[in-house]
């Protein structure tokens, strides 16, 4: 697990433009060589932000990641963020 | 007798309409407003383009214009700021703990978060000599601040900043707290450094009237699954808990509950509370001059907070 493999990517992502434009052109390739564990690699190529969450991503970074990659916020986004995380018991330690 | 003029050209302050105000150097700098403000970027928005103000948020906007108020009655000169980045610039390779933003000015927020939320600029000259004082002063008080020449702050500092000074004209003092990256000093260090930071504030030299900003969050969980519980449950007895030991000036109360553990299960967000805790530092002991606390189903639960310089200086002005 590299839990902070995992945050700077959503970190890089939700933050630089250019970025942005990198991982959503060609995400595998943009996933490639930063040292993530398959099932890590997984998650963000598929955006399982479930999986994402519980395994402690930063719940901050995680929900401007979600932001950036759908054009920006609303409502019903933050709804459905909600929905897909509800059923996780939040993981307390997310430290790296 | 009257006061002697200083003429020494380092306490001499050039003002916004470029005359020179001569501070003297018989006293030292004075506290002369405490705040904690929200910094909820929904709240700028709030009655945008005519669409209706709920009462929470009325209660919230009408607040916070008193504590506008409050701190324009105080004059001050200067405004020491003190609230989180919100990964925006720091990140898990260079975390700072507390840091003393020394660049020429502080501006901000960043595009994205213009963008997303609408949120105005701020952007204001920074008083680099107090800067330069906490930051080195603070060292002698065994505070290891981080320090930064180039950065930009986000809405823990725009939206506040707007709020209570949407002019711009005074020079403002940077601190961020990490808030948000675990893990953090524990609450009594927040506690501690507002203290020591008050210390060093009223030990500066020049005589010059120095108002504290602070803003934090209670329950919030911004980006994680309770980030709309409010609107079932507008306060939680962590909430209840906290704010009764507000209302009792109870400050050991407040960091015995104030542990990253039992702040997080609030709510991701929660720990922006230490926001208040540092609040507490610089108060020192005294309970707040005016409060107000606004749970609510449109948005998070606040509380407002204020000191003012009579309260802050034990009735002595």
């Amino acid at each position: 697990m590299s839990r902070y493999a995992v945050n700077k990517v959503l970190w890089q992502v939700a933050r630089d433009e250019a970025l942005a434009a990198e991982y959503k052109d060609a995400p595998e390739k943009f996933l490639t060589d930063r040292g993530l564990t398959t099932e890590e690699f997984r998650q963000l190529l598929e955006r399982d932000f479930a999986a994402l969450f519980a395994a402690g991503a930063h719940p901050f970074l995680l929900f401007t990641f979600r932001i950036k990659i759908s054009g920006g916020w609303s409502y019903p986004m933050m709804v459905e963020h909600v929905k897909a995380l509800a059923d996780i018991d939040p993981p307390l330690d997310i430290s790296t | 007798m009257l006061p002697v003029v200083n003429t020494d050209t380092r306490y001499q302050f050039i003002q916004f309409d470029g005359s020179i105000l001569n501070a003297q150097t018989t006293q030292m700098a004075k506290i002369v407003h405490l705040s904690v403000v929200p910094h909820d970027p929904v709240l700028p928005g709030i009655g945008r383009d005519g669409r209706p103000v709920g009462p929470d948020a009325r209660r919230l906007l009408d607040g916070i214009a008193r504590m506008r108020e409050g701190l324009a009655a105080s004059k001050p000169d200067i405004i020491v700021m003190a609230g989180s980045d919100h990964l925006c610039q720091f990140f898990f390779n260079n975390m700072p703990p507390f840091l003393v933003g020394k660049a020429e000015r502080i501006a901000g927020p960043p595009g994205y978060e213009q963008r997303d939320w609408g949120l105005a600029t701020y952007d204001a000259p920074i008083e680099g000599r107090l800067a330069r004082y906490i930051l080195t002063q603070g060292f002698e008080h065994e505070v290891d601040f981080a320090y930064s020449d180039e950065f930009v702050v986000d809405h823990a500092f725009s939206v506040p900043l707007n709020f209570m000074r949407p002019q711009a004209d005074l020079p403002i003092v940077p601190i961020f707290l990490n808030f948000l990256a675990p893990p953090v000093p524990p609450a009594k260090r927040y506690l501690k450094l507002g203290g020591i930071v008050r210390k060093i504030i009223e030990e500066w030299e020049p005589d010059l009237r120095v108002a504290v900003i602070c803003t934090g969050h209670m329950t919030n969980g911004v980006g994680g699954p309770y980030m709309l519980r409010h609107t079932q449950r507008p306060e939680s007895e962590w909430d209840r808990t906290v704010n009764a030991a507000i209302l009792r000036n109870d400050v050991a109360d407040l960091v015995a509950h104030s542990s990253w553990d039992e702040m997080y299960a609030q709510g991701n967000n929660t720990p922006g509370f230490l926001g208040f805790i540092f609040a507490y530092g610089v108060a020192s002991g005294t309970p707040f001059t005016w409060h107000d606390y606004v749970p609510s189903k449109m948005q998070p639960l606040m509380i407002l907070l204020e000191w003012t310089e009579d309260q802050l200086n034990g009735g002595q002005t």
